[in-house]
């Protein structure tokens, strides 16, 4: 079945326990991928995504009809999600993969002559899953922002709304994120 | 000054369908696990014997369970589990139990509620309060609308629309009393705070945070720092039915009396004659100062408010200044919003400024700022959840605006807030350059308008910004609606926008890093800038008033000046990332602003920085000269437009 963005919140406002079927199988995929990509675990991916649409239930369940239909059911959700995520990590229950200072530090002095065109790289299948791993080992905030944006195909004000961060925040992580994930790309090339 | 560099394009962007060629498939376990823990494929409901032992289960799910069970059973012993349920350690938990409590949640918890550190429970609270039938509303719309998440502050946003259509307030009632000396929980950001007060003498029960408590935020320190500023000769009470229409107003006012004034908690009868007496010789001398100071100065004055429903405006007096002097080259500060200000322009004679914000409105107001009595603001409130651009038309009678975030752009009566009509980007009939694309690999847009111009003419509008990872402008017919032409040559979201003054040509730019100046009539792109590898976005695109030149604000810090006619470049480097840019109406100055919070002018031909007029904003995000060029506005983070005298 096929709902548009509009249409899901209207059903879940009329019945919550019947539609909310609907509302895991329209974003698990969306949710689950972007998740892996933040963990870079499909077990954690899992059971963040789980308790994300449980606790997402419960909040819909003690909201009042006229807000659920004006839910930007994507971005809230996303919202949800990013915040256990950071609960876990938090609470140590999550060992995500960094890349600490010296590791910059080694990838910024590249040149920028030395790089490949991203582009090229993403004709290739595998690349792709290279650079794809590679996001899964930026630091979170890095990781986060080049998540939504690139792969989400977020704004910038829809990001920075979504985590409750200045605008110029978002851009200079996405931008930070970017240039490393360049960088990253240079040194395994020039390998 | 240094030229720009010739260069051949370079992007470095990430590939956008990354995510559809490598999908990651979803555990089929994940949907039957879910709907089988919410109990949504017909298990039984709990007992009230197995919620009372499951509201201490180590698993927050068997917690929130058991609290919407005791909630359904709405009988003393139930909430009386329900109470430390308030106090859990999960946010969900506390939510859950929040709304179960519903009308039967004491004052104290609310207010620890309004406070919590999460704002799924915050937004529970609002929401809550908003059942007390308006008792104590206003105070929490006023800290909902100024939330730092826009998730609560759209929940208040809505409740505050509600209640204008169940005008007038009703009262509190008069033995009504706030304890707050109760423990403070441990997820509030108000703990270690006593405060005792008393809300009957009050419209507004209670004063929401406190000067002194060591947790309350910045913003609001600041705003209660502005409050007594204001509060220096400060106007008679409104009628508690025209509190509604002021968003600041709600709350902070009584914040500032509160924190000036003696916890009561019981006044006699007799006192009440005393006060109002002494309200009465206020009002006499607050008129007589008043009238003084309209007179000895140009920027004190008693504003009044126009309240738009629908086609309908109502003339209601506002007491509340928005004026605020600060320093000598700072006219005043507009403080009318309750949220970020995304745009800000001076209408075209000068008269009047309006600014889009966050907050859910575009407000227009008297940019002279009393030089007359009864000037007038005007509150838009459309469609959109919040407002990123605007533009008035030429001939200053409408206003279009628009959200970064929604395809729709509102057309509007400036002087009644009354939506005259609504179109909406069509960026999915849009094909995309696929050459563009080809080479400009870039992130994502959302679907919304970034951007929004009128023709010089008024006869066209040019709507720019998104559509998911599309970049697209469109012409439009400005009173039918009809497209006149699409512009799809961005490969990434279209965030600069100019037209030029005679009207034959449109500059855009991109987060691609392109800069087109293009045939208005046509579609035709003329002439083309390209950023270096670096400055991948092209920020903001303007230009100068003779129309030879752009001015270009990108990424990379540096502002550049582009003559596509002649092809001459040159750049300066501005330090911080520019969001906006503007030039001065003699063409000689650019004004810009971003990340540092101050706006800088700069001198458009040597590249020097000639001043910088400090905000108190983290960010500016718009910046606008007045049409005589003697005056600078800037909106930001700080939900406020200062106006500078330059």
């Amino acid at each position: 079945m096929t709902l548009s963005d509009r249409e899901l919140p209207i059903l879940l406002a009329t019945d919550l326990d019947r539609y909310f079927k609907l509302l895991v199988l329209h974003y698990q995929q969306r949710l689950y991928t972007f998740m892996f990509r933040q963990t870079g675990s499909l077990q954690d991916a899992e059971d963040i995504v789980q308790e994300a649409f449980i606790r997402a239930y419960y909040a819909l369940a003690d909201y009042p009809g006229e807000r659920i239909q004006s839910l930007k059911l994507q971005a809230w959700l996303f919202k949800i999600t990013l915040n256990i995520f950071y609960k876990r990590v938090n609470h140590d229950r999550l060992h995500l993969v960094s890349l600490d200072s010296s590791d910059e530090s080694m990838y910024l002095a590249i040149e920028d002559d030395e790089r490949e065109q991203p582009e090229q790289v993403a004709e290739n299948r595998e690349s792709l899953r290279e650079l794809e791993a590679m996001v899964a080992t930026l630091s979170p905030q890095y990781r986060e922002a080049v998540n939504l944006y690139y792969f989400e195909e977020m704004g910038y004000r829809e990001i920075a709304e979504l985590l409750n961060q200045p605008l110029g925040t978002v851009k200079s992580n996405v931008h930070r994120g970017t240039q490393l994930l360049r960088k990253t790309l240079g040194v395994q090339k020039s390998r | 000054m240094e030229g720009f560099q010739d260069n051949q394009h370079e992007d470095w962007g990430l590939h956008p369908h990354l995510e559809q060629a490598t999908p990651t498939p979803v555990p089929s376990a994940l949907l039957p696990t879910v709907l089988q823990r919410l109990g949504l494929e017909g298990q039984s409901t709990l007992s009230f014997e197995q919620a009372r032992e499951d509201i201490r289960n180590p698993d927050w799910q068997k917690r929130a369970a058991a609290v919407r069970t005791l909630g359904k059973l709405n009988t003393p012993e139930a909430q009386s589990l329900l109470l430390p349920a308030l106090d859990d350690e999960d946010s969900s938990v506390r939510a859950a139990a929040l709304h179960a409590l519903g009308q039967n949640a004491s004052s104290e918890r609310l207010f620890t509620a309004l406070h919590d550190e999460d704002w799924h429970v915050r937004e529970t609270a609002i929401f809550i309060v908003g059942q007390h039938k308006q008792k104590r509303l206003p105070d929490a719309l006023a800290l909902g609308l100024r939330d730092t998440d826009v998730l609560v502050r759209e929940a208040a946003q809505m409740l505050q629309n509600r209640q204008q259509t169940l005008q007038p307030l009703e009262q509190p009632p008069t033995n009504h009393r706030i304890d707050l000396f109760a423990p403070p929980s441990p997820h509030s950001h108000i703990s270690g705070q006593q405060m005792s007060m008393q809300p009957q003498e009050r419209h507004q029960p209670h004063r929401s945070t406190s000067l002194f408590s060591p947790f309350m935020q910045k913003k609001d320190r600041k705003l209660m720092r502005q409050e007594q500023e204001q509060s220096f000769g400060q106007e008679p009470e409104q009628p508690s039915e025209y509190r509604s229409y002021d968003p600041y107003r709600n709350g902070l006012s009584e914040r500032w009396e509160k924190a000036t004034s003696y916890p009561s908690y019981r006044r006699p009868f007799r006192s009440r004659w005393y006060m109002l007496l002494g309200m009465v010789i206020v009002f006499v001398i607050a008129g007589i100062i008043g009238w003084a100071v309209a007179v000895i100065t140009p920027f004190s004055r008693t504003n009044r408010i126009i309240q738009v429903q629908g086609e309908q405006a109502t003339a209601l007096p506002f007491y509340k200044s928005t004026v605020v002097p600060q320093k000598s080259d700072t006219l005043y500060t507009y403080l009318g919003h309750s949220g970020y200000v995304y745009a800000v322009a001076w209408s075209p004679n000068g008269s009047r400024i309006a600014s889009a914000s966050a907050d859910g409105t575009v407000q227009v107001w008297d940019a002279t700022t009393g030089a007359t009595m009864g000037a007038n603001i005007v509150v838009h409130r459309g469609n959109l959840s919040s407002y990123s651009a605007l533009a008035w038309s030429p001939d200053g009678k409408y206003i279009a605006s628009s959200s970064a975030t929604d395809p729709t752009v509102e057309i509007w009566n400036a002087a009644t807030g009354a939506t005259t009509a609504t179109y909406q980007l069509q960026g999915a009939a849009a094909s995309v350059s696929h050459i563009g694309a080809a080479l400009r690999l870039s992130g994502g847009c959302g679907t919304g308008v970034y951007q929004v111009a009128w023709s010089p003419d008024g006869t066209r509008l040019a709507l720019a910004g998104g559509y998911q990872t599309h970049g697209i402008v469109e012409v439009l017919n400005a009173l039918t609606g009809n497209i006149l032409l699409t512009y799809t040559a961005h490969a990434s979201c279209v965030d600069a926008l100019s037209w030029s003054h005679d009207g034959k040509y449109i500059v855009t730019g991109s987060f691609d890093g392109t800069v087109n100046v293009w045939d208005a009539a046509t579609g035709k792109t003329l002439y083309q800038y390209a950023t270096t590898g670096t400055n991948d976005i092209v920020e903001s695109a303007a230009w100068s008033p003779d129309d030879q030149r752009i001015a270009l604000s990108m990424q990379g810090q540096s502002i550049g000046i582009w003559d596509p006619f002649n092809n001459q470049k040159s750049q300066f480097t501005t330090g911080p990332d520019v969001f906006q840019i503007a030039w001065s109406p003699d063409g000689q100055r650019l004004a810009a602003v971003g990340p540092t919070g101050d706006a800088r002018i700069w001198n458009a031909s040597t590249g020097a920085n000639l001043a910088a007029y400090n905000s108190n904003a983290p960010e500016l995000f718009a910046v606008a000269w007045s049409p005589d060029g003697r005056m600078l506005a800037a909106g930001g983070m700080n939900d406020a437009v200062q106006i500078w005298q330059v």
